[in-house]
């Protein structure tokens, strides 16, 4: 009795289970898998073109274009005037930007923002205490400034508050 | 149990397990290749998918932050030229939700992808399953080149594709490997019956010729064909039989030997007997003139010489009964007269003596003078162990269902009873076998000692039975049962 | 007393024979081999030849058959063995009778008589009677078919003398074998059966088809009916 059921049994067996691999499968779910790039769709031009880093709903840093004729400066100057643009990004988004869920946890600015560049680095002096800054906030700073001193946005950013130094950091 | 397991024959073993390993190769074939198809089908499909969505998504003009109206026509756009199907596209940037659908924000992307895409600046895809529909969900997230390096923008544009028409693509294929094992599977039972005969032949030919054998035909071989374990077994089968052949060939050679010893020493003592048998009558004449001395011997080698000649006759026609040489001369005659004739050629003839109950009519085919020896046999033997009267009775009897099973068959059975004490029940099993003395104390009988041996070969010789009992009425019965083939023998 | 002629190789049997059968008033001539006792025919006119079958040189068959050529001496064959194929092709041969060997000379004696004995002729019939094509003359003791003496042995000439008396009376072997060789009612009847043949070869026109003695199965034999 026991010899002949094993026997079926496993005929059985082997082919439930070569019917459930040849059914039991259509189109699976995956994980995500990357494949291949991003798109790239524009250029900075760091030829009259301030990119201002403001913060997304999910606290990401998320660039937007001004040019210096938003500022009554005339186009085309380089490199663009970082006071200026450190200026705006504390002025925080506009409306079409804040209508795009965009926002800034900078603090309001009274006073002048002093800027001394050397290749390869920048220092930015702020009339404020920087060391209460959150995170995201010293990424505005750092990125905006990096891409104000040239195109790549690679320069050291050092920023120099009332209450000292932050240590030199890259965007 | 072992019922079960006798039914489940080794062919069935065979052909069985010829089946599942044509299944399962079948299926781990079709497995295997169902699975490379439709990889190849899927990643056509997605690959395709994901390069042309980043095409597209690159010749989109943006500014940032995002339009919402110009970016909405633009997803149209993309979403007309969707490859290599039709898709639905949708655009994340901040809280900014478009779509080229009627919802703007897709239920079919899950947060994994988005958070991939914002975290990770690489295309992905990612096959969702929603209500039993499969979808192939592709995210592009952009960048911009600042210099040399390039930053995401924020805006990430996804595609949503259902893979219905991959599913049945898929679907297909199972279908169509499902439809194929089946037949496989019954043409596999064709070389598995095959298989199995050509292992089961073998196995058959030597289970005949093990029967064989059985049966006494030595010389059997099987023929061995090929080197495999069956061919070794018929090799061992045949050497087996070989040995078997030969020690029983020598054994009967003996046999045959010892028995040929026999018949020679009875043959070689015939000759000298016959000149001294043909001189017993001259020694008894003149045994009376000779001094009393020389005349007891003379008259005891006289006595001796013919005791000695009937012993070598019946050694003699023993021996032709073992080498099997003796032949029946059956003639057609009446039993009754038959019997009469015996009692009186050996003077049987005082009712005091022999008594006899010889109805007539009886013929049977019969070999007359091999029945004398029987019934001569029987009767002096009942006169010289038992005491007289002796009585010998005749009959016929029809057995309804006989042992060879021959339906209304008559047989012909004489009885010889004697009015002695009977034979004791210890010796009635031996009393048909070579020199056997129911009386211990005797050491040598009137007779050759081999009378009911040659009585009981001639009975059997004309396919009857003889049986010894002993009567009512305390003697010895002897019963002679014979078929009465006359009949049909002579129309 | 009738003159005994004895063929036997061996010394003591032929002179155990020939003791006894001389003691029964016999006169015997005993040779050791066939050649001898053919030899031995012509000289001692013997009116029976006792002979043993196996004979060294010249066999016992080979001897009957040229005494059977030469003419109707009765003879007798010694075997050792009753059963064996060699009385057959002895009887065959044209030997009357046999006898086993080892024998009482009572036995021998009474078998030489018996052959020798001649049929009791019934009484009141024709010396000459004609059946179909034979004349059988009871007195003189010849057959003829169709005026040509037949060379008939003494067991085949007493056969048919005895047969014809009784012309369609049926008689079985062992009457037969009671009568014409007066042996025991369970003598050989193949004794008979060879001696049929023999006759029948002689005297049938068609041996396989008998018209004078004729096989009743089951029976035995009968003369006619013609």
């Amino acid at each position: 009795m026991k010899y002949p059921c094993t026997a079926v049994g496993r005929a059985v067996a082997a082919c439930a289970t070569a019917a459930t691999l040849l059914t039991g499968c259509g189109v699976q779910k995956t994980g995500v898998i990357e494949v291949g790039g991003p798109a790239t769709v524009m250029a900075a031009d760091p030829k009259g073109q301030y990119l201002l880093f403001f913060l997304s709903t999910e606290e990401r840093l998320t660039p937007v274009v001004r040019f210096q004729e938003d500022y009554g400066l005339p186009g085309h100057t380089e490199p663009v005037d970082a006071p200026t643009d450190i200026t705006a990004l504390f002025a925080g988004p506009l409306a079409d930007e804040r209508a795009a869920g965009l926002r800034t946890e900078l603090p309001k600015l009274n006073g002048p923002v002093g800027v001394s560049t050397s290749p390869g680095k920048v220092q930015i002096v702020l009339p404020l205490a920087v060391r209460p800054l959150g995170k995201p906030a010293v990424r505005q700073l750092v990125c905006t400034a990096a891409f104000a001193q040239d195109g790549d946005g690679t320069a050291e950013v050092t920023l120099q508050g009332e209450d000292g130094a932050l240590p030199p950091a890259r965007c | 149990m072992s019922r079960r397991k006798a039914r489940i024959g080794l062919r069935t073993r065979l052909v069985l397990a010829f089946l599942l390993v044509a299944a399962i190769s079948a299926a781990t074939t079709a497995t295997l290749a169902y699975r490379a198809a439709r990889t190849a089908i899927l990643k056509q499909a997605q690959d395709t998918a994901v390069s042309s969505l980043r095409d597209r998504v690159q010749r989109l003009g943006t500014s940032l932050p995002v339009e919402t109206q110009s970016l909405r026509e633009q997803l149209l756009a993309i979403a007309r030229q969707g490859k290599p199907r039709t898709w639905v596209v949708f655009a994340e940037y901040g809280s900014v939700r478009v779509s080229s659908g009627t919802s703007p924000v897709s239920t079919v992307i899950t947060p994994a992808l988005r958070e991939a895409a914002l975290a990770n600046p690489h295309g992905a895809f990612q096959r969702v399953d929603k209500g039993g529909t499969p979808y192939l969900t592709v995210a592009m997230p952009t960048v911009f080149r600042a210099g040399k390096t390039a930053r995401p923008t924020g805006l990430v544009v996804y595609a949503v594709m259902p893979l219905n028409e991959e599913e049945i693509q898929v679907r297909a294929m199972v279908t169509a490997a499902r439809d194929g094992a089946f037949p496989g599977l019954a043409a596999a039972l064709v070389p598995a019956l095959l298989a199995a005969r050509s292992v089961l032949r073998p196995v058959r030919d030597l289970r005949k010729a093990a029967r064989n054998m059985g049966s006494g035909r030595l010389d059997t071989r099987i023929p061995v064909k090929g080197s495999d374990e069956l061919a070794d077994l018929a090799r061992t089968f045949n050497e087996s039989a070989v040995e078997l052949e030969r020690t029983v060939g020598e054994l009967r050679a003996a046999e045959a030997r010892a028995r040929r010893f026999a018949s020679d020493v009875s043959h070689e003592l015939r000759t000298p007997l016959a000149g001294m048998l043909a001189v017993t009558e001259v020694l008894d004449e003149d045994a009376a003139r000779l001094a009393p001395d020389t005349a007891a011997a003379v008259r005891l080698i006289s006595a001796e010489t013919g005791k000695l000649a009937v012993l070598v006759e019946d050694l003699m026609e023993i021996s032709r009964f073992d080498a099997r040489a003796a032949e029946l001369n059956a003639d057609e005659v009446d039993v009754a007269q038959a019997i009469r004739k015996t009692l009186t050629s050996r003077h049987w003839t005082d009712p005091a003596q022999v008594v006899t109950d010889l109805p007539e009519g009886i013929r049977a085919r019969l070999d007359p003078r091999r029945f004398d020896v029987v019934v001569a046999n029987l009767v002096g033997n009942a006169l010289r162990h038992g005491s007289a009267p002796v009585t010998v009775r005749l009959r016929t009897e029809t057995c309804g269902n006989g042992p060879t099973g021959d339906h209304g068959a008559v047989r012909v059975v004489t009885e010889v009873e004697d009015s002695g004490p009977g034979i004791p029940a210890d010796a009635l099993p031996h009393i048909f076998e070579r020199f056997y003395k129911a009386d211990a104390a005797r050491t040598r009988s009137a007779g050759s000692g081999l009378g009911l041996a040659i009585t009981l070969e001639n009975v059997r010789l004309h396919g009857g039975t003889v049986r010894a009992a002993n009567g009512p009425a305390g003697g010895a019965v002897f019963t002679v049962t014979i078929p009465l083939t006359g009949e049909e023998a002579t129309e | 007393m009738p003159r005994v002629l004895l063929i036997e190789d061996d010394p003591s049997v032929r002179e155990g024979i020939g003791l006894g059968l001389r003691r029964r008033g016999h006169e015997v001539r005993t040779t050791p081999t066939g050649e001898a006792g053919l030899a031995a025919i012509g000289e001692f006119r013997p009116d029976l030849l006792l002979l043993d079958l196996m004979l060294p040189g010249m066999n016992g068959v080979q001897v009957c058959r040229q005494v059977r050529e030469a003419g109707q001496l009765p003879i007798i064959m010694l075997t050792a063995r009753g059963d064996d194929f060699d009385v057959v092709i002895g009887l065959e041969a044209g030997a009357d009778d046999y006898i086993v060997k080892p024998a009482r000379t009572e036995v021998i004696e009474a078998r030489i008589r018996a052959v020798l004995r001649r049929i009791e002729e019934p009484a009141g019939r024709a010396a000459v009677e004609f059946q179909g094509d034979l004349a059988i003359d009871r007195a003189g003791l010849n057959v003829a078919k169709a005026g040509e003496r037949m060379a008939l042995a003494p067991s085949e000439l007493k056969l048919l003398l005895y047969l014809s008396a009784a012309p369609e009376q049926v008689f079985s072997r062992q009457q037969l074998l009671e009568q014409v060789w007066e042996h025991s009612y369970h003598g050989d009847a193949r004794l008979v059966d060879a001696c049929v043949r023999r006759l029948r070869n002689k005297i049938e026109d068609q041996p396989g088809s008998p018209r004078y003695i004729q096989t009743v199965r089951g029976f035995g034999y009968r003369f006619g009916p013609l």
